[in-house]
């Protein structure tokens, strides 16, 4: 077998199957402990499963356009981005503005998304400069990179929206006159794309649309690896040094990358709220970087590899522990409360896991690595 | 100084969204029409209120509604027309007469009120519509706190 770094042909190792088993577990541990998880706690929650594949479905529909944002990053080698909180800041700006120019319905929502995407390219090019100053410490740059802007979106909406930024709906604006309420009522496209053309099977409401349009995004990703960008960026994920040399414009591919998540998170987060059909102003933005970044790790992504297999399949299994933990949570200890404590805990304890197990992964790989190159050497002054 | 082609082509990306945007503030500006079975009095002139009215909207995923007089309505409706199915009784026992009209909201305007004695008698629309205004709420401005970070530094 031949080794990528060293170019050295190891002897063929035969693997038995109980390491091949033993390899696969290791490898998918995250995603087979929430099957493990789901496999206890459907039962116990005692929900009949044309519910939950109901559940299922819709919350498929408003989370997978969010996460699929998170795959280009990883792809450019810049990790999980939390800056797309960024974006879904932008798209709730789209969003109070429009609904107070009352917009309503499918244009309401393109409009807030044409409203977003200037926003989200300003706050994506903000935030891949700094990860190109923060190289190899970018989650945690665009973790802290929330907290920033998030300050600078309070501001915004609280006290230049109403005096700088005209707001004039009392619905919308603050009882004093300025700032925006707690609360913004989306009523008037509330799940409009998701009934544009929606079908019941046995009860189960598919909103088609809402699909075609997450399929379309799997198209582009699919198709924008092939390109010559998309190359770009998976040669810079792999080794920036290398992929400079070669000449590619490393900080530039990597500020795109950072902006094509931004934007299209932005999109993300108004499907997801026309989905839910209210705004919470002040905090709808500040988990959803978060559990999007659970839920693909969930789905069995790592820092440095993710999929839309991984989005899907980490939507499905995450939200269906969201679904049953609480009734599973009431079944044990009578009380709904430890359900909620626990899902709120798996999420951070997922990513956790998952940061640490690809740390180990990369120092492994990295000893086995120069093992194998301390071999080679040995090998070639026996040789000669 | 010649434009490159890729300079044209966000040129027209640009021109194209600008458009798109356009096009969706007027398809999408949403109105509450008000439709009114009420005597109005205008310029020393009376229209009645009928004794019954079923209405619909086209294009509204709303059900038909009937109002009878002095009584009140309302639908929703998205774009600057509205076309309306109307069928009145003048008075009890009477016959229905249907009568579907057009007319055209004032994109300035939230809510418009119809009046549809003035609208059914084939008054101008200056006569028939008015504008809906919303009393803006001038209660406790205390009464509602914003929330902003629940893990905010605090004095500890």
């Amino acid at each position: 077998m031949k080794n990528r770094k060293t170019g050295y042909e190891a002897p063929l190792e035969k693997i038995s199957p109980a390491r091949k088993v033993l390899g696969f577990a290791r490898d998918n541990t995250v995603p087979l402990m929430f099957i493990l998880i789901c496999a206890i706690c459907i039962p116990l929650s005692g929900f009949s499963v044309n519910y939950l594949l109901a559940e299922i479905v819709t919350r498929i529909s408003r989370n997978s356009f969010l996460i699929l944002s998170l795959l280009i990053p990883i792809m450019a080698g810049m990790g999980l981005n939390f800056g797309m909180t960024l974006g879904a800041m932008a798209g709730e700006i789209g969003l109070i503005l429009v609904s107070d120019w009352q917009i309503w319905g499918i244009p309401g929502m393109v409009l807030a998304m044409i409203i977003s995407i200037p926003i989200s390219i300003g706050l994506g090019v903000l935030c891949g400069k700094i990860m190109n100053m923060a190289k190899g410490r970018e989650m945690i740059t665009g973790y802290i990179m929330n907290y920033f802007i998030n300050g600078i979106y309070q501001l915004i909406v609280l006290y230049a929206m109403g005096v700088v930024i005209p707001i004039i709906h009392s619905s919308i604006i603050l009882p004093r006159g300025y700032g925006i309420r707690n609360t913004v009522s989306l009523l008037a496209m509330r799940q409009s794309l998701d009934n544009l053309i929606a079908i019941r099977i046995n009860g189960v409401k598919i909103p088609v649309m809402t699909f075609v349009v997450i399929a379309l995004l799997c198209l582009f990703i699919v198709w924008f690896r092939k390109t010559k960008l998309g190359q770009d960026m998976r040669a810079v994920g792999q080794d920036m040094e290398v992929a400079r040399a070669a000449g590619i414009n490393v900080e530039r591919t990597r500020i795109i990358s950072i902006v094509i998540s931004t934007v299209l998170a932005g999109f993300g987060m108004i499907i997801y709220l026309q989905n839910m059909g209210n705004l919470s102003t002040y905090t709808a933005h500040s988990q959803i970087g978060m559990f999007c970044i659970a839920a693909l790790l969930v789905g069995g992504a790592s820092v440095d590899r993710a999929t839309i297999g991984n989005v899907f399949l980490g939507v499905t299994l995450f939200h269906l522990m969201f679904i049953v933990a609480p009734s599973a949570g009431t079944a044990l200890m009578g009380d709904s409360m430890i359900g909620e404590y626990f899902r709120v805990f798996v999420s951070y304890a997922v990513i956790t896991l998952a940061l640490i197990m690809y740390e180990t992964k990369k120092r492994k790989a990295s000893s086995k690595a120069a093992r194998e190159l301390a071999l080679a050497q040995k090998l070639e002054e026996e040789n000669k | 100084m010649k434009i490159s082609r890729t300079t044209w082509f966000r040129i027209a990306a640009v021109a194209f969204i600008l458009l798109l945007a356009g096009l969706m503030m007027i398809i999408g500006r949403g109105h509450t029409i008000y439709l009114d079975d009420k005597t109005l009095e205008k310029d020393g002139k009376t229209w009645q209120a009928l004794y019954r009215i079923d209405a619909s909207v086209a294009g509204s995923t709303q059900e038909p509604q009937t109002l009878y007089a002095r009584e009140r309505v309302l639908f929703t409706v998205m774009g600057q027309k509205a076309t309306l199915h109307l069928q009145y009784m003048e008075a009890k026992g009477g016959d229905k007469v249907p009568v579907d009209v057009s007319i055209r909201i004032p994109y300035g305007m939230d809510g418009v009120i119809v009046n549809l004695p003035a609208l059914l008698a084939g008054e101008s629309q200056d006569v028939f519509l008015s504008e809906f205004i919303t009393v803006p709420d001038v209660g406790d401005t205390s009464a509602e706190v914003v929330v902003t970070d629940e893990f905010a530094v605090t004095d500890i």
